[in-house]
């Protein structure tokens, strides 16, 4: 009977001693294993994304005020970089900025991808223009992890087009694959059989796969046009269409398929009959070529980007064209 | 004198009992003491030995450019955080810190690139997550903060980090990437305060050069300073409690206190009590009897129920005369079969032993009268109601 109570008094004291033994700072906290879910956050928060576009447009707004290209390259690269650069040499030339230049500071969405490497993606789309042009589909890329994100390319999108849905940027979206094979076909070969349709127009085999489009329609116009007036004086008129390795930015939408941003250069060239002179055939043109001599061919080099969606391979639906850009970037008479 | 007066009459003047003596004179100081001790180490566990709330832990970082503070060790003690690097190269002039933003202008990232260029290397410290980290050191050395080696020391690790340095023409300054979410730099040293550190936030410190001897120190305020007083306060209440019951209930002598918790004061002579109570190991042994395994008489499973029937139809032919309690369990159907088979007389006999009603002096009369009749039947059946029983128990032995 007498032990107990010892036994208890043994007990309360060896518990005592062991919490005060233990730390006099409590017991040292240890790391816990990173989970998952660290790996799978965005890559930019949707504050970093709006800081980053402002600093971006605030370097292209000041490069445009001064019709001055040479600061471009900070804020700009890929197709989009060609492309204000003729602008601005339009600029220089004309002495107004065209108005399809305007990039919106304010955006109704962005798209921001969770992928770990580089180069990396962010795709936004802007508010419509304060003169109501069309929304802008505007594509950063970052390369390299020691390099900021730069304005890749720009495409205006088509009134009233509907575009796909994305994860909301606090979750983020997937950066998708060139050659994705879930799709009605891989980026890849829509963006080359995109340009067979562009150059061959209803002609092309591929024609039934993509949905009829603003671009393409204004692009068979202006080449009926111009092949009608050829056609008067006995020339001739081509226009070749060159996807651009490695210019293609993918980002998987929330159903599955993938908008794709792709760069595809074009040359036009338009060959006068009968000793003419062969000129340029726009203001942007005009401009771009300057005081140069013209002979009897011109050929012209375009950058188009286009944006297209991809829908997923069970689908089986039509790839839609859902915006793009077009600027003569050389002119030459050869 | 009444009885309880001459029984409380010697307890008055005995000594205090030997169990009575060592409880109060050894067992209840020592409590007593401890209650004490516990009170006071509890006083001092929450003034003097208080656990400090401001955690500082430091660690130093020989000839690396770059050090990485873990993913889980911002947060590990409280979400408020202030970390502070120093190149160990003693300030220049300014020592001002240039607190430089994520959002820097892109236009102004040449300018700053330049003015890196020109001036001493800073030392610059970002926020960021594990993967742009580790994109951003792809290919360098860098020395890692891993966590708590105690609470004044950082626990480190050299690493070299994977992947290949980039080659990019377009590389930003450290202080200008998008990737970061909070940096700020200074020229010798700089100071970042985070208020809310999260779980999956990485720290990367860039010394500009490799640093040769950098220090690093991370100090926390904890919100939650664990409580040592408590356990010691409660382990005082207990030993207080544990001081006053030796002091009373456990000095009495056992059987006393038992005594007083039963209803009657009577006194009964110890010797009796025990021989009621059986004690402990009696009851152990009768235990384990119970549980071990009867050796098993050769036969049927149910010979046990059997037997018992048995004797149950041996009690009904002994108990003829009492009044019979009847008890459908302990029918024998097999004895009352033998009962039948004996003849009528029997079953006569028993119905009688059955009545309970008043009984008429007529019928009083002819019961004697058959009693008398019977007197030389009865050892006929007996001995026939005998070997049935015998029979039935022969049975089961089988």
């Amino acid at each position: 009977m007498k032990r107990s109570p010892l036994a208890v008094a043994a007990a309360v004291i060896a518990l005592g001693m062991t919490v005060s033994l233990a730390a006099c700072e409590g017991q040292l906290p240890t790391v816990s294993a990173p989970t998952e879910s660290a790996s799978a956050n965005p890559d930019l928060t949707e504050d970093q994304e709006k800081e980053m576009r402002a600093a971006l447009l605030k370097t292209i707004e000041d490069c445009n005020e001064r019709k001055n290209p040479a600061n471009l390259g900070q804020a700009m690269s890929g197709p989009e970089l060609e492309i204000r650069t003729s602008e601005l040499q339009v600029a220089q030339k004309t002495g107004k900025l065209d108005p399809k230049t305007t990039i919106p500071t304010d955006i109704t969405q962005t798209v921001i991808p969770t992928d770990n490497g580089w180069p990396r993606s962010v795709f936004s789309i802007t508010t419509t223009t304060e003169d109501q042009q069309s929304k802008r589909l505007l594509v950063f890329t970052q390369g390299d992890a020691r390099e900021n994100y730069k304005l890749w390319g720009v495409a205006r999108l088509f009134q009233g087009v509907e575009m796909p849905k994305f994860t909301v940027p606090s979750i983020g979206s997937q950066m998708g694959h060139p050659t994705d094979e879930n799709l009605v076909m891989t980026p890849e070969q829509a963006v080359q059989r995109y340009a067979d349709v562009l150059q061959n127009g209803t002609k092309s085999q591929y024609a039934g796969d993509f949905a009829d489009d603003y671009f393409r329609q204004d692009l068979q116009n202006l080449s009926q046009t111009v092949q009608q007036g050829m056609e008067r004086n006995k020339g001739s008129q081509e226009q070749t269409f060159t996807p651009v390795d490695g210019q293609m930015q993918i980002m998987r939408s929330s159903e599955g398929g993938d908008l794709v941003v792709a760069q595809i250069n074009s040359v036009w060239t338009r060959a006068a009959g009968e000793g003419r002179e062969s000129l340029p055939a726009s203001d942007s043109e005009r401009a771009l070529f300057g005081d140069g001599k013209a002979t009897s061919t011109m050929k012209v080099t375009y950058v188009n980007v286009i944006a297209m969606y991809i829908p997923p391979a069970k689908s089986g639906a039509q790839i839609t064209t859902v915006g793009a850009e077009r600027q003569p970037v050389k002119v030459e008479a050869v | 004198m009444t009885d309880q007066e001459a029984q409380e009459q010697p307890r008055k003047h005995t000594k205090p009992t030997r169990r009575a003596w060592i409880m109060r004179g050894v067992v209840t100081p020592i409590f007593g003491l401890l209650a004490v001790a516990c009170i006071v180490f509890g006083v001092l566990n929450s003034t003097v030995w208080k656990p400090s709330r401001n955690i500082t832990a430091t660690a130093q970082a020989h000839s690396t450019q770059y050090v990485v503070i873990d993913p889980g060790v911002l947060d590990l003690v409280d979400t408020a955080v202030t970390v502070s690097a120093d190149n160990g190269k003693t300030a220049s002039s300014s020592g001002t810190e240039a607190g430089a933003d994520a959002a820097e202008d892109s236009q102004n990232q040449q300018t700053s690139q330049d003015q890196q260029a020109q001036t001493e290397p800073q030392v610059c410290m970002a926020v960021g997550s594990a993967k742009d980290v580790s994109g951003w050191l792809a290919g360098e050395p860098y020395v890692r903060v891993t966590g708590l080696d105690t609470w004044q020391t950082l626990s480190t690790s050299e690493e070299q980090a994977k992947g290949t340095a980039s080659t990019s023409q377009n590389q930003v300054a450290f202080a200008d990437s998008d990737m970061w979410s909070q940096v700020e730099c200074g020229s010798t040293s700089t100071t970042m305060h985070l208020n809310n550190a999260q779980p999956a936030q990485v720290m990367l410190i860039d010394f500009g050069t490799k640093a040769p001897s950098a220090d690093l120190s991370m100090q926390w305020v904890r919100q939650r300073v664990p409580d040592f007083a408590l356990p010691w306060y409660f382990g005082g209440g207990l030993c207080a409690v544990l001081a006053v019951l030796s002091a009373s209930v456990f000095a009495m002598e056992p059987h006393t206190r038992r005594k007083k918790q039963a209803e009657s004061a009577q006194a009964k002579p110890k010797a009796a009590k025990s021989a009621d109570e059986p004690t402990i190991g009696a009851a152990l042994v009768g235990t384990f009897a119970a549980l071990k395994p009867r050796p098993k008489k050769a036969g049927a499973k149910g010979s046990a129920r059997h037997g018992r029937h048995a004797s149950a139809a041996k009690d009904e032919s002994g108990q003829q005369g009492a009044p019979t309690v009847v008890d459908p369990g302990a029918r024998n159907i097999v004895a009352e079969h033998a009962n039948l088979a004996a003849g009528d007389e029997t079953v006569e006999h028993e119905a009688e032993g059955e009545t309970t009603s008043v009984i008429s002096a007529d019928e009083l009369q002819a019961y004697f009268a058959r009693l008398a009749q019977e007197v030389g039947a009865e050892p006929a059946a007996g001995d026939e109601q005998q070997p049935s029983a015998d029979q039935s128990e022969g049975k089961e032995n089988e």
